[in-house]
């Protein structure tokens, strides 16, 4: 009796046994492929785990993180994108927390930092007592620099100002900021009305003097033909020049406020190189990962 | 004795067999005997539940070969007041309290309001609102349309709706709905020679914190003058029925910001 019952013990566990098995056997030669760097065929191997284990967290959790970061290596951000939205509206706490602050990190690595700063906002607002809220703090912070929203800036650096890893990043990042408002920015209204008023003179208010007095050149050449002409009742020669004339006394106006639009993004552009220069983001990436490799593990078999 | 023992074992096996398949023909796929009206009330109840919905949405805008894509956040309260942030391509905000709306472009740091006349759907649909929130056609059709179900299709109830008023430009909307969660699955409205003008497909339908379902994916496609123009609206992170103040839906101007008031075109800039 006691052998039927042992049995059908052991009949009843073989196929538990035996399944566990091949569930690592499965992660174990994705996770091989995925540090081979063979990422397309590892994504294959990692849905085929998906299938398999129908959902059950937390393994599906994991599974779907590997192939989130798949897709990422691969490249492909529209479908990285898809995939975080999805771990992010059904996984469990841990992967929701992952992938929110991956998703930050990737929009703000593609310099989508409106999307970033939101991202790091919903972490913050959904994980507040989490290890890595000074971080989406501050990268949220950072993203709205890169877009110049000094205030969202200036609040999420408060609590970091004065303790921590980020102080003195912060400390220098709204330097920045603040050399970013007082930017001596040029009017292009004023450069227009200049290069109307003296051709040339609007190029040269901001600060493109050499181009101002080719301007002012071709512009007095052409002006002071076009009225020799007209004094000496060539009319038709003096049309032809006024017209000629015309043409580029307004690509002299427009030529100033375009030199002024160009003069503020040129001062914008080297004040965000400055801000990027004082992002620590490697200090971020690598909190993070840390944190990730508490929740996704490779098992390769120990190659 | 072994006849009658094979007869007890044939009699518990039919027994058996029927019980498994009994509920199978039960339910079959026979559709609830409801009257249109009925169909309706049920549709509007599973709607009425939802005051307040929030979340992201990615929604892409298709002409020809063109696509254009807008990211951004939402907050919907019944009735009418609204909260969208657009993230990408350009930070901008839509605010409505019902009364007013705001538009707001943070680049170049211009607000421009205007008052909402009463039952005036048109100005919310040219700011997105319409679109992004039309889940439920029987309420966007009002009392001005009388209905009666037709064939049933695909598991679905067809409700079949025309237009009371004669000078309707539409002939007729049909609207699938799902009788298991008493929600619209897809619409179609008709011109009125027949022709199709649009149809909207409420897919990836799933259930939000295990009560409301709501469709992660909402495809709308249009036809006029030989033009096609279609919109998919992919969601995400949404929440239902969470608490959300009304203060949120009043603008206030940031610093700085020049508002236009377009009802009486007047400037003012917030010091």
């Amino acid at each position: 009796m006691r052998v039927v019952v042992l049995l059908c013990a052991f009949t009843a566990l073989f196929p538990i046994v035996a399944s566990g098995e091949e569930k690592q056997a499965g992660t174990g030669f994705a996770d091989y492929l995925f540090k081979k760097g063979e990422f397309d065929r590892a994504i294959t191997e990692y849905e085929r785990v998906l299938y398999e284990e129908h959902g059950t967290q937390p393994i599906s959790d994991e599974v779907q993180y590997k192939l989130i970061l798949c897709y990422k290596q691969l490249g492909q951000s529209e479908k990285t994108n898809i995939l975080l939205e999805q771990a992010i509206d059904h996984g469990g706490a841990s992967l929701r927390k992952i992938s929110l602050f991956e998703g930050g990190l990737l929009h703000y690595e593609e310099g989508r930092y409106a999307v970033a700063a939101e991202d790091f906002k919903a972490f913050q607002d959904s994980f507040p007592g989490d290890t890595l809220v000074d971080d989406a703090r501050y990268m949220r912070g950072v993203s709205a620099a890169m877009i110049g929203e000094a205030d969202v800036t200036h609040n999420s650096f408060q609590s970091l100002r004065d303790r921590g890893i980020y102080s003195s990043s912060s400390i220098d990042i709204e330097k920045e900021l603040v050399e970013l408002e007082a930017l001596p920015s040029k009017s292009r209204a004023v450069a227009g009305i200049l290069s109307a008023v003296v051709p040339g003179a609007g190029q040269c208010y901001t600060g493109r003097c050499l181009d101002g007095a080719s301007a002012l050149l071709v512009n007095g050449t052409l002006g002071g033909l076009t009225a020799a002409a007209f004094i000496n009742k060539e009319r038709v020669l003096g049309g032809i020049l006024g017209f000629i004339e015309s043409w580029f006394y307004l690509g002299n106006i427009y030529g100033a406020r375009s030199a002024a639009y160009k003069h503020n993004q040129h001062l914008k552009a080297s004040i965000m190189e400055g801000i990027a220069r004082h992002v620590h983001f490697d200090i971020v990436n690598d909190r993070f990962s840390s944190q990730v490799g508490a929740f996704v593990t490779f098992d390769v078999g120990g190659s | 004795m072994f006849q009658r023992g094979v007869a007890r074992a044939t009699l518990l096996l039919t027994i058996m067999a029927g019980m498994s398949i009994a509920p199978r023909v039960c339910k079959g796929d026979a559709l609830p005997v409801l009257s249109a009206r009925e169909i309706i009330e049920k549709v509007t109840l599973t709607y009425d539940a939802v005051q307040t919905i929030q979340g992201r949405f990615v929604r892409d805008s298709i002409v020809g070969d063109e696509t254009q894509r807008v990211i951004g956040t939402f907050i919907f309260k019944k009735p009418d007041r609204v909260i969208i942030h657009n993230l990408e391509p350009r930070e901008q905000d839509v605010t409505s309290n019902g009364q007013m709306l705001w538009l707001y472009d943070k680049k170049d740091h211009l607000a421009s309001q205007l008052t909402i006349p009463p039952g005036n759907e048109a100005i919310k649909d040219q700011v997105g609102i319409g679109a992004l929130f039309a889940f439920n056609p029987f309420f966007q059709m009002g009392h001005g349309y009388s209905c009666r179900r037709i064939d049933d299709f695909d598991k679905h109830i067809v409700i079949a709706c025309k237009p009371n008023s004669r000078s309707a430009s539409i002939s007729r909307v049909l609207v699938k709905v799902n009788p298991a969660r008493w929600t619209v699955a897809a619409y179609e409205i008709f011109d009125i020679s027949g022709g199709l003008i649009s149809q909207t497909k409420y897919e990836d339908m799933q259930p939000i914190q295990g009560a409301s379902w709501f469709p992660f994916r909402v495809e709308t496609k249009l036809q006029g003058n030989g033009k096609r123009f279609s919109e998919i609206v992919r969601y995400s992170r949404i929440t239902i029925n969470g608490l959300v103040d009304d203060k949120q839906f009043e603008f206030s101007t940031p610093k700085g910001v020049r508002v236009l008031d377009k009802n009486n075109s007047i400037n003012q800039v917030t010091k």
